[in-house]
């Protein structure tokens, strides 16, 4: 084989390769994300800080899960909870409309992963009157597809400040 | 009454609705918000739950105070968004612990002045599985002046091990 045979078949290669390369660094680039929406129905029933009226806690408390994977092996968490669902009613007609929306971000590290987050929602009280506070604790476990499954572990509403 | 005279009550009557209607309009747009920033320093050593180590943080917890008056009868509407994202902390071994959580919340005030006490967390999670995780914590008394102008006083400030 002389140098002009094999001059071409150089230059082939070395594009193979830059273009094997190329695609791999793209793959490696690439973020992906899993979301997973968890609707958590509340029927509680606890009692005002202020009369001791029994209120009864119905509707939804919402969390969309995010698992983001940056490309390069690094899970990320993002847990978005939103309580707008949920209402609080007493007898007398007064009703406690939820209004909390927060957002918080775990390094998960690898998966799958088990992690136990708090959310709450909380009702200002008046003054030096306690705040209603209703809080929910989750033990969450995330798979190794992503996919977020919770089981409540705890639920509570406490007048606090 | 003959058409005659309707037709000039058609177009006064017209005008009357648009008359009102444009001021209910007008009302509505006096609605007014008040606006106050506040930043928080993070003033407490800090440890880690499982190393015990100290944590040294830098940056503020931000917290934006909204007081809308509609002007039209109805409550005030008092919103409050939280920001831990500026906050870092770090250990004398290397380990960064970062504030993530934001939160959003609102309530109705019956009139001004008023003033509200409240507690506002941030978890910083255990880099070991299974151990407990540092919470920081803030203890707050907010006045709302009959402006709307938000003052904050901080009354606690505290970090615990919590599962």
């Amino acid at each position: 084989m002389n140098e002009r045979t094999i001059r071409p078949w150089i230059l082939a290669l070395a594009f193979g390769i830059f273009l094997i390369a190329g695609t791999s660094v793209t793959m490696a680039q690439t973020a992906t994300t899993v979301s997973t929406t968890i609707k958590e129905p509340l029927n509680f029933v606890s009692a005002t800080c202020d009369t001791l009226e029994p209120v009864t806690f119905t509707g939804t408390q919402d969390t969309l899960y995010e698992v983001v994977n940056d490309g390069t092996g690094v899970f990320t968490l993002k847990i978005h909870s939103n309580w707008e669902n949920v209402i609080g009613s007493i007898a007398s007609g007064q009703a406690f409309s939820g209004s909390n929306v927060s957002d918080e971000t775990i390094d998960l590290g690898s998966l799958p992963s088990e992690q136990t987050i708090t959310v709450d929602q909380r009702w200002l009280g008046k003054g030096d009157a306690p705040n209603l506070v209703y809080t929910l604790k989750f033990n969450i476990r995330v798979g190794a597809d992503g996919i977020v499954t919770s089981s409540k572990s705890s639920e509570i509403v406490e007048c606090t400040q | 009454m003959s058409v005659n005279k309707f037709r000039f009550l058609i177009p006064t009557l017209a005008f009357a609705v648009l008359l009102v209607a444009g001021g209910k309009s007008a009302m509505a747009q006096n609605a007014s918000t008040t606006m106050t920033t506040t930043k928080e320093p993070l003033t407490t050593v800090a440890y880690t739950c499982d190393t015990f180590e100290p944590i040294t943080f830098t940056g503020y917890q931000k917290t934006v105070y909204e007081v809308k008056d509609s002007h039209d009868g109805t409550p005030l509407k008092f919103k409050m968004t939280t920001s831990w994202d500026d906050v870092v902390g770090t250990t004398p071994s290397g380990r960064v612990y970062k504030g993530t959580m934001n939160t959003k919340d609102a309530a109705d005030l019956d009139g001004l002045p008023s003033y509200h006490r409240f507690t506002m967390s941030q978890r910083f999670k255990s880099k070991t599985k299974a151990a407990a995780d540092t919470v920081y914590t803030f203890k707050l008394k907010i006045k709302v002046d009959e402006f709307g102008n938000v003052t904050q006083d901080k009354e606690d400030e505290r970090s615990e091990c919590k599962q």
